[in-house]
């Protein structure tokens, strides 16, 4: 189990694009830390500069408190899974497992018996013999990742490995791959841009966006309060519904519109909200914080009109248009169903809202 | 309705053939056909027919030649001496290319010179740098005081200064086979082994060299089967001299056609060849690809 510190890391290709910016982080032992960002967001550069398989511009990476800048990636004792597999093609299932351990010169008789081991946690010993072209995506995955587990090495680098796999077996890997971690409480860096495997995966997600971090925290502390409107936007699906308004104070009460839907709040609830008095905000409401039914009678109102009802079996996604046109998402129960165009109304409960700086695009806490 | 588009698909599919089939028939088919059947008759210059069927006896007579033994051997010594070396050195400057970045383009065009030269340009201009009295290299071995050799008179020198020009005109095409396979390779299992432990001689060892299998048999057949043909440079330099010591198989059935006029035997040793050359071909190919799929 290894500790892995991030200091100030940066990198900048010779077209001077820069991947990754001044990114500081501590991975704990025995961590499950998920990087969590769109493609380019610099997330598997990380990886590879932590791998070793990168080159840093500035910076510095600590493993178990040493420097480890100029320490070939041979030497790192880190084991990587590539979202491709990377297995040896000419090997067979027991060579890909073996080559790292014969490499470090492991006897015989331990090769084989880690080999055996790793191969029936992972339930591929039937198919050791086999060369990688005759094994499907999913045996090729579990194959690459027993050539990590084999190893024992002081942490695990998983760079989108379940991104080829079909959303089932994605799943079923998913669960794998938590029950691994469990057992073996290793350090594991996970990348990937599948906002369902960072939730369920990580202990900590930490959301990147154009080479630099956005937000570290536990899934539910970012799901609840994600520091900007990216964050909001990029976690869930359905993300959560942003929408510009202006926003007016008056006798101790905040009124804004949305669209032609007048939302009165009292000030003392949001005195942070004082501050923007007259000027535009973005205010946030995640899907399941929408209904179609009046819950409590506190719940504020909103006029809609219908514009899909997406059944998706255990829930359905509707989305609905405000008079200026402007969509939003909710989720309902599996069985509702609405006419296109049809006027109905929404209810939602004030404390959920989200408020965000309209022009930092950073949330108003 | 749907057979009927289908032959006609077939139809059109052997029309478009016709131009490729006639020229194959025409320059290759013919001529080997002519030499088999010629290789059975007694053939003459004189009367140019196949009245005279021989059945084997040309083909015994080629057995049965004084000198044959020696030029198989003197041909299995070049094609082995020159497919081995340049495999070495082609394998080793292709290496080194595919890691250089910058200035490859000129790289490529020095390396390219020699094998886009015709090969009697080649002979004639090596046959002028070798003279023992006007050489170039014999010229500067005087400056630094080292006698003057006979780089193509002398019997074993003769053989080695072929091997060597042979060498200097293919290793370029050798050189770009296995670099199109070294760019071709994929760059993963590189990655994966340095993570695995690998250094960049267990990465050449157990990565480079296996997936690079399939390559090297190719340009070690395409290159033994060029070998085996080699004519222009020893009709050029050496014409088969000293003696017998650069006498190739091919240059052994130019003579035996074209100066001992003997057409019928020199069809038999073309035929032999051909022959040895497929089925030697087949057995490297077959056990090649044998270890491959199975090693």
């Amino acid at each position: 189990m290894a500790e892995i510190e991030l200091n100030n890391l940066t990198k900048i290709y010779p077209n001077n694009i820069t991947a990754v910016q001044n990114i500081s982080l501590k991975i704990n032992e025995g961590e499950f830390i998920v990087f969590l960002g769109p493609s380019g967001c610099g997330k598997s550069t990380i990886l590879r500069m932590i791998a070793g398989l990168e080159s840093i511009t500035s910076g510095e990476i600590k493993i178990n408190n040493k420097i480890v800048n100029n320490v070939d990636s041979s030497e790192r004792d880190l084991a990587i899974v590539f979202q491709n597999y990377a297995l040896y093609p000419h090997m067979s299932v027991f060579g890909n497992l073996s080559f790292g351990l014969k490499l470090r010169k492991t006897s015989k008789s331990e090769i084989e018996k880690r080999v055996s081991v790793t191969s029936e946690i992972l339930e591929i010993n039937h198919l050791l013999t086999r060369k990688p072209k005759e094994l499907s995506g999913g045996q090729q995955q579990r194959v690459a990742l027993g050539r990590a587990l084999v190893r024992d090495p002081v942490a695990f680098l998983f760079d989108e490995p379940l991104s080829n796999l079909d959303a089932k077996l994605r799943g079923i890997m998913r669960t794998e791959l938590i029950k691994l971690h469990r057992k073996l409480n290793s350090t594991i860096i996970h990348v990937t841009h599948d906002q369902v495997e960072a939730m369920t995966m990580g202990d900590r997600i930490c959301i990147l966006n154009r080479g630099e971090i956005i937000q570290i925290g536990s899934p539910l502390e970012i799901y609840n309060n994600p520091v900007n409107t990216f964050v909001a936007g990029f976690l869930a699906s359905p993300p959560m519904n942003l929408i510009n308004s202006k926003i007016s104070i008056s006798n101790s009460k905040i009124d804004f519109y949305l669209s032609d839907n007048k939302i009165t709040l009292p000030v003392k609830n949001y005195p942070h909200l004082q501050l923007y008095n007259d000027n535009e905000i973005i205010i946030g409401i995640r899907p399941e914080d929408l209904y179609v039914h009046q819950i409590n009678k506190n719940m504020q109102e909103l006029n809609v009109n219908v514009l899909n009802v997406e059944a998706l079996g255990p829930e359905t996604i509707l989305v609905v248009t405000f008079k200026n046109g402007k969509e939003i998402y909710l989720r309902v129960e599996k069985n509702y169903f609405s006419k296109y165009n049809e006027r109905i109304r929404l209810y939602f409960d004030q404390n959920k809202l989200k408020f965000f700086d309209s022009l930092t695009q950073n949330a108003i806490f | 309705m749907d057979l009927t588009i289908r032959r006609r698909d077939q139809l059109f599919g052997y029309f478009l053939t016709i131009p490729g089939l006639a020229t194959l028939i025409i320059i290759i088919i013919f001529p080997i056909s002519f030499t088999i059947l010629t290789s059975f008759f007694d053939y003459t210059l004189i009367t140019p027919n196949h009245d005279v069927f021989v059945g084997f006896e040309n083909y015994y007579e080629v057995i049965e030649e004084d000198y044959i033994s020696d030029s198989v051997v003197t041909t299995a010594q070049f094609v082995f001496l020159t497919v081995f070396i340049e495999l070495i050195v082609g394998f080793s400057i292709a290496l080194s290319l595919n890691n250089i970045h910058r200035f490859k383009n000129i790289y490529y065009l020095i390396m390219l010179a020699p094998l886009l030269m015709n090969p009697v340009v080649v002979g004639l201009m090596w046959k002028m740098i070798l003279h023992t009295e006007l050489g170039i290299i014999n010229y500067l071995l005087k400056i630094i005081n080292i006698h003057r050799f006979n780089w193509l008179g002398d019997n074993s020198l003769a053989f080695v200064s072929i091997i060597f020009v042979d060498i200097w005109h293919q290793v370029s095409f050798m050189t770009i086979l296995l670099l199109a396979g070294l760019s071709a390779l994929p760059k993963e299992p590189y990655e994966a082994a340095k993570m695995d432990g690998a250094s960049g001689l267990k990465c050449f060892i157990h990565i480079t060299l296996p997936l690079m299998r399939p390559v090297i048999i190719v340009a070690i057949l395409l290159r033994i089967i060029f070998s085996v043909k080699t004519f222009d440079i020893i009709y050029i330099m050496t014409k088969g001299g000293p003696g017998i010591s650069t006498d190739l198989i091919s240059y052994f059935i130019y003579r035996s056609a074209f100066f001992s006029l003997d057409i019928s035997r020199a069809s038999a040793l073309s035929v032999g060849l051909l022959l040895s050359v497929i089925m030697f071909t087949l057995y490297l190919y077959k056990n090649m690809n044998y270890t491959n799929k199975h090693g």
